[in-house]
Order: C-alpha cells, then sequence, then structure tokens
C-alpha cells in the first residue's frame, strides 16, 4: 500500500529535537539525582519525629526530675532548704539567711540521695562551726505527697540518730509556702510561730539571725511565764501540730526538750483529768 | 531506581517515539516537553526489570499515551485555553508527506494511536490490544474505520491538491 509507506516516511521526519531531550534529562538530573529526595524526605520526616519525641521526653522527664516535691529545712543558725524530687534526690538548695547562703554557695549537695546529702552537711568542716557547743539542728520534712515526706522523715529520722541534738518535725506545704513568702526557712517560721502564741513580740528579722538553740531557750522562757501565768490554760496547740520527736539522749538542750514536752503533752492531759 | 546513564540512553533510545505519540494528541511544544518529563521520570522511579527491549518499548509507549490523556483531560487544561492557538503560529516546515501527517492528526483520537501503532511502529493487532488494553476485535475496529477515514481524507486532499 503506498499509503502506508507515505505515513511511515511522514513520521519519520518527526524526531524529539536535542533540545528537548537534553532539557528532558536536565530536569531529570535536577530533580532526581542531584537532590536524591526520595529517600532523604523519609528519613527527614523520621528525623523530625524523633527529634519532636525526644524532645517531649526530655522536656516531661527533666520536669519530673526538677520539681521537688518535698522539702527538708535545715536550722542551727544557718538556714538551708534542700528541694526534693520524687526520686529522692536533692534539686535544690537555698540558704535562707547569711549564713545558710554562705553554705548552700560551698556545699555541692545537689543531685545526691537526701539521706547522702544531710550526712555530707552535718559532716562539713564550715558546718562544725555551727555545730560546736552542742547546738540545735532543727529538721522540718514537708511535702504534699504524704507517704513521701513520712518515709523521708522516717530515714531522716533513722539515719540522724547518731547525732546529738537533732530534732526532726513534719508539717504540710502551705505552712511551707508561708514560710516562704515570709523568707524564712521552714524550721525558724514554725518556731516564730509557736513564739507568737506565746505573745513574745519577736519581728521575723530578729528570728532569721538567731541560733536554733537560742529560740528553743525563747519558747522554753515565754511558755515558762505563761505557764506561771496561767497554769490551767492550754498554750500548747500549736507544739502538738508539729510532732517533735527527740532523737537523743542528750544533756542540757534535750532536757529542756523533755520538760517542754512535759509542759504541753501532760499539761492538756491532767486538764482533761 | 534506574542510573542516570540507563535514563540517558532511554531519552535518546525512545525520544522520537514518544515525540511522535507526543505529536498525535498534543499540538504545542512545552506539553511535549510536559510529557517527555513525566514519562522519564516514571520510567527512572520505574522499579521491575523489563523482560526484553520490546517490552521496555511498549512499556514507554503505553505510559506515554497515559501521560498525555491526563494532560488533556486535566482540569485546567479543559477550563483555559493555551496562548499558542490564539496567536497564528507558523505550522510545522512543510515537507513531501506532511499531508499524510496533517490527516492523520485530524482523525478523531481514539483512531490515531491504532493507526500510528499499527503502520509505523508495526504491531500487530493483538500486541496493540495488549498495549492499549483493548479487546482484539476493538482493536481489528478501529483500525478498518480509522483506515477508511484516513483513505477518504486523503483523497479529499489529493482532489484538493489536483
Amino acid at each position: 500500500m503506498e499509503n502506508k509507506e507515505k505515513l511511515k516516511a511522514a513520521f519519520d521526519q518527526v524526531h524529539a529535537g536535542d533540545a528537548l531531550k537534553s532539557n528532558t534529562k536536565n530536569y531529570l538530573f535536577e530533580h532526581v539525582y542531584k537532590k536524591g529526595h526520595v529517600p532523604r524526605t523519609f528519613l527527614r520526616r523520621f528525623a523530625v519525629s524523633a527529634a519532636c519525641s525526644l524532645l517531649v521526653f526530655l522536656a516531661g522527664g527533666s520536669y519530673l526530675f526538677f520539681t521537688p516535691t518535698a522539702f527538708i529545712s535545715v536550722d542551727v543558725n544557718p538556714s538551708l532548704e534542700l528541694g526534693i524530687n520524687r526520686f529522692d534526690r536533692v534539686v535544690s538548695v537555698t540558704g535562707y539567711n547569711e549564713d545558710g547562703q554562705n553554705l548552700a554557695d560551698n556545699l555541692s549537695l545537689k543531685y545526691l540521695n537526701y539521706a547522702e546529702a544531710l550526712k555530707n552537711l552535718l559532716a562539713d568542716e564550715e558546718m562544725e562551726v555551727y555545730l560546736a557547743d552542742n547546738a540545735d539542728v532543727v529538721l522540718t520534712v514537708a511535702g504534699d505527697n504524704e507517704s513521701q515526706s513520712s518515709e523521708i522523715l522516717q530515714n531522716v529520722e533513722s539515719s540522724m540518730s547518731e547525732h546529738e541534738n537533732v530534732y526532726c518535725h513534719s508539717s504540710n506545704t502551705e505552712e511551707l509556702h508561708h514560710a516562704h513568702d515570709a523568707g524564712l526557712s521552714f524550721g525558724k517560721y514554725q518556731s516564730w510561730e509557736i513564739l507568737q502564741d506565746l505573745d513574745a513580740g519577736i519581728s521575723l528579722e530578729e528570728i532569721q539571725d538567731m541560733t536554733m538553740t537560742e529560740i528553743r531557750d525563747l519558747i522554753w522562757k515565754y511558755s515558762q511565764e505563761k505557764f506561771q501565768e496561767n497554769p490551767m490554760s492550754g498554750d500548747s496547740e500549736n507544739m502538738e501540730d508539729s510532732q517533735e520527736c527527740p532523737l537523743d539522749g542528750s544533756q542540757d538542750s534535750s532536757d529542756e526538750e523533755n520538760s517542754l514536752k512535759h509542759l504541753h503533752g501532760h499539761h492538756g492531759q491532767s486538764e482533761d483529768e | 531506581m534506574r542510573s542516570e546513564e540507563e535514563a540517558s540512553r532511554a531519552i535518546d533510545l525512545y525520544g522520537d517515539t514518544v515525540k511522535r505519540i507526543c505529536m498525535l494528541h498534543l499540538k504545542n511544544y512545552s506539553d511535549t516537553e510536559d510529557i517527555f518529563q513525566t514519562v522519564f521520570l516514571k520510567y527512572v522511579l520505574h522499579a521491575p526489570v523489563f523482560d526484553s527491549s520490546e517490552h521496555e518499548r511498549a512499556w514507554i509507549i503505553r505510559v506515554t499515551i497515559n501521560a498525555c490523556k491526563d494532560l488533556l483531560k486535566s482540569f485546567f487544561r479543559s477550563r483555559t485555553l493555551p496562548l499558542d492557538s490564539i496567536i497564528e503560529k507558523p505550522g510545522e516546515p512543510d515537507s513531501d508527506y506532511s499531508d499524510v501527517l496533517e490527516a492523520v492528526l485530524s482523525l478523531p483520537p481514539k483512531y490515531k494511536d491504532v493507526v500510528y501503532l499499527y503502520y509505523y511502529e508495526e504491531y500487530s493487532a493483538a500486541e496493540i490490544s495488549r498495549i492499549l488494553h483493548k479487546n482484539v476485535n476493538t482493536v481489528y475496529t478501529l483500525l478498518n474505520r480509522g483506515r477508511q477515514a484516513l483513505k477518504t481524507k486523503l483523497e479529499e486532499v489529493d482532489e484538493h491538491g489536483k
């Protein structure tokens, strides 16, 4: 068929121009070979999602780790407060007066277990100066999580049993916040509240730089006065709120302490009788 | 994925075929360029190995025809008018066989592929039916009607020429 030959010849004349071919090659080179974008988009997506989840994980983890859930307040004259996270590690050390600030700066207690941190603290050379003369040490544990704070309290009591003149309390976080607002450590704030009840007329500033022994003496003195003035009135609600636990049979101050307890605890009982 | 060497070999080898099919369906250069990019991108990303070069050629033809159809039925194209169709352009360089070419191009779209594959690529009706995914008898019918239409067109041209 003649037409068939013509048709073939006609189509034979049609060629893809060199420009068309090289454009297509360039296009493939730019979009496929240069970037290799098929595997990379997948990799990039994976990397982005991995980075995001890592970020969330880290943020959550560090929130859990760096948020204190309980506080141990250490008062001698220097007032220190240790923030304890849920893994029983010390995550913050705050000094509430000048001596406490110095101690907090010089000691490295962070990220230790709280029992270890307390041991290090009481064994420290600088601390020894304050602990001379059988000074009282008051440890106050406070936290939102009751089981954790009672556990801490127990551990602290047992690990401190070898030390003399160590007194342990526990309390709730509400009072802790009041204490922080007042710029005092928790142990001292509690003592101040007791003094307020005894009408001692002592300001927070004065309390801040007194040693715990001095404060205890004051409490003792005022409660004695009050007892003499009004032997039948119960002035001990506050002391009963905070459960005191003298740990050792050390002489002077714990005698005081015992007598205080007698004064308050038994007083109420005799009233009942 | 195929290597760059394979891609440029395929472009050199099948470029003319793709261009001819594009010419059957499309009217301007930029669309042809689009089809070239689509077809050879698909070729490069196409993982399976071809049984033979014949298989490869058939695959290229199939992909090109589909790409042309896709381009023609796209929404943008159906609602707009290319600038080329408004501006009067000098046609393809005149040649001895331009009348035949014109006659083929003026055929209804459904006959073009069959006529091209049968007369130029010299595929059998059975092969065409596989490439176009059509029944063999359908291919015969399309072929016959296409041939008739082509014949009348060419006779018309001849008469005009005379």
